[in-house]
């Protein structure tokens, strides 16, 4: 094998990566196109950013697709990380097995089927508690934290399970009360697993279309809703332009977390090196 | 040391003295997890300023023991004092006990200084103070010079030392150490042990050392407590264990023994003569206490304590039998020779080797025709 590579390799490979990227490249390609119609390459322009950072609907849903994504994450994390502790470090309980499947539930329910009962949940509180009055933002957000929520557990107790327990024990032995043991010792040593788990429920958010449309209300348009609502009425070049903005967003946040991992693998060698002196 | 002295003074035993008040009492500890008895019903006695080891294979349960000390687990019966308070039922984080994990344990996300500090901060030791001590404890350990580091900027040796640091700094009562010297290399792991053993000298905390390694128990310890399947086997100064094991399973289990079945013949003072199972050979071993004729023994001697030669041996010498070589093992200080006696018993004789080999001659080859012979007190008679 060495030297001549095999052909088929090589053709399975293009084929594979056109499969993935010729989509996403036509896309930002017609987002540059100055004609109306989108089949039609009529040269040359970037008019169709102006017209997407001058829409007011635009700047809305991002704006609350944005808002939503945060408050999502930020709880999501919240309550992902408690239940991962729990599921990991609490002694054998009635039902342990049971809660243990159900946290990872959500993560194989088809969304229409999360997306529906949530509002059927929403509609029934409304008639007898009176709340939420009209849906909006707050029920996106509940909706979203009850999915995104089981993916930070999964990850917090994968972490956890691969993790020294004696670190804990030793904390214990040194004086250290249980209480001041989680935040001294298990967080700090968790921060990893919790800032991939922000990440991972804050990308969930943005990207959720199928929920939201079932527990929002009037007034409240994510920007998911936004696209695929436009998309309906005709496919018009400004959308093109949108999307290759969230593109190269979503391109420098990978590429910068990729960097950030390769610094802190660099550091580790340097740090092994040293050790070794 | 005359014999008087030996009976009065017990600065060192203080578990022969029977007015010696134990500093660690166990008693009736069981531990169970599910129908698993790890450990099961031990008694024992520990004094102060101790070094006591206790030894035994993976699963003996001498971990749960130590763990059940640290106040990790809750023994399902029995009780459990140090300094005669009962800590059956205290929390960890209240026992004056603190433990060296096998895998140190160090805090990743703390500088050496900030893991050394972590037991006094708790405290809620002053700020002043805990400099002080941490500064005296790295000077003692030798790690001045690496106190901004991570651990995962250390050596193994510099992270054991950081994990004793980190251990002895609440100036504990007693220490527990789990395999303390487990993680480190051969040359290192000698050197440390004479480092732990002058440490534990100087500050006088009484120490117990769980290990697999005899080796270990027998340069570090006081005393040796052999554990297997949850029990007590022996316990013992290293000295007693080895010259004077109690069963066959601790004979075998410290060191290696060459071991005779045989029944009793007859007893002459202290001398039994044992006929043994294979082979037409009597053999003749010291035992002190009266032993019945017939009574199925075995009789166990050490490597080293026995005599190999090309020679006759002379006249009126005890436990003489013949054999050939049937193994060599060259060890640079002394060689093994595995030896086929007559009746087919193959014995493990050390021989120390005197004489410079040169020219791959040794004093001792295969298929040599050679006489192996020990002395009736070097033997031991084990009935059990």
């Amino acid at each position: 094998m060495k030297g001549k590579r095999s052909t088929f390799l090589i053709t399975c490979l293009c084929f594979g990566f056109a499969f993935l990227y010729i989509p996403i490249f036509l896309l930002i390609l017609y987002s540059f196109n100055y004609s109306k119609l989108l089949p039609v390459w009529g040269g040359f322009s970037t008019r169709w950013y102006v017209t997407v950072f001058q829409s007011e609907d635009v700047w809305d849903a991002t704006l609350l697709s944005l808002k939503i994504a945060l408050m999502n994450a930020t709880v999501a994390t919240l309550l992902g990380t408690m239940a991962g502790l729990m599921l990991v470090r609490f002694a054998r309980f009635r039902g342990k097995t049971l809660f243990t499947g159900m946290i990872s539930a959500p993560l194989v329910m088809p969304e229409v089927i999360t997306g529906l009962s949530l509002l059927l949940l929403f509609i029934t509180l409304q008639q007898i508690t009176g709340w939420p009055g009209n849906r909006g933002v707050t029920t996106i957000t509940i909706a979203h934290i009850t999915f995104s929520m089981a993916y930070v557990a999964i990850i917090i107790q994968s972490r956890l399970i691969n993790s020294d327990l004696s670190l804990e024990e030793a904390a214990l032995d040194l004086g250290a009360k249980p209480f001041r043991v989680l935040f001294d010792i298990t967080l700090p040593l968790l921060a990893p697993g919790m800032v991939a788990g922000w990440l991972l429920a804050f990308t969930l958010s943005l990207d959720d279309l199928v929920i939201a449309s079932f527990v929002s209300g009037p007034g409240s348009t994510t920007l998911p809703m936004l696209i695929y609502s436009r998309v309906r009425l005709g496919l018009k070049p400004d959308i093109n332009a949108l999307a290759t903005i969230l593109i190269v967003t979503v391109a420098i946040g990978v590429l910068l977390a990729g960097w950030i991992l390769l610094r802190q693998h660099q550091r580790k060698l340097k740090a092994e090196q040293l050790a070794s002196q | 040391m005359s014999a008087e002295n030996q009976l009065t003074d017990f600065t060192d035993r203080p578990w022969l003295d029977p007015d010696a008040r134990p500093f660690i009492t166990l008693q009736g500890i069981s531990k169970s997890f599910g129908s698993f008895k790890a450990v099961d019903n031990i008694d024992l006695d520990i004094y102060r300023g101790e070094l006591f080891v206790l030894l035994g294979g993976s699963g003996c349960g001498k971990t749960t023991l130590l763990r059940m000390l640290a106040g990790f687990e809750t023994p399902t019966a029995g009780t459990l004092s140090i300094d005669g308070a009962d800590m059956s039922s205290t929390a960890p984080y209240e026992r004056p006990v603190n433990m060296m994990f096998q895998s140190y344990a160090l805090f990743p996300h703390m500088t050496v200084e900030k893991n050394v500090a972590y037991g006094l901060k708790r405290d809620g030791v002053k700020k002043a103070e805990i400099k002080q001590r941490v500064d005296e404890m790295l000077q003692m350990v030798e790690l001045q010079d690496f106190r901004k580091r991570k651990p995962d900027q250390l050596s193994g040796g510099q992270r054991q030392r950081v994990a004793l640091a980190r251990a002895l700094i609440k100036r504990p009562k007693v220490l527990l150490l789990d395999e303390p010297l487990g993680a480190l290399d051969k040359r290192l792991r000698e050197q440390t042990q004479f480092e732990l053993m002058n440490l534990q000298d100087k500050l006088g905390t009484t120490f117990i050392v769980v290990t697999h390694d005899q080796e270990e128990a027998m340069t570090l310890a006081t005393r040796i407590a052999v554990m297997d399947q949850g029990v007590f086997r022996q316990v013992g100064t290293p000295a007693e264990i080895y010259e004077t094991p109690a069963t066959r399973f601790i004979a075998g289990f410290i060191g290696s023994a060459n071991m005779f079945d045989g029944s009793v013949e007859q007893q002459r003072g202290n001398l039994v003569s044992v006929r043994l199972n294979t082979g037409d050979l009597v053999i003749s071993v010291e035992h002190d206490e009266p032993i019945a004729n017939g009574t199925a023994v075995t009789v166990a001697v050490r490597p080293e304590k026995i005599r190999v030669s090309k020679q006759q041996p002379e006249p009126g010498t005890d436990n003489v039998m013949r054999g050939s070589v049937k193994e060599m093992a060259y060890l640079g200080r002394n060689s093994t020779l595995r030896v086929a006696i007559e009746g087919g018993q193959v014995l493990e004789v050390n021989s120390q080797n005197r004489y410079r080999a040169r020219d791959g001659q040794h004093e001792f080859d295969w298929d040599d025709q050679v006489t192996v012979s020990f002395p009736p007190a070097s033997a031991v008679l084990l009935t059990a």
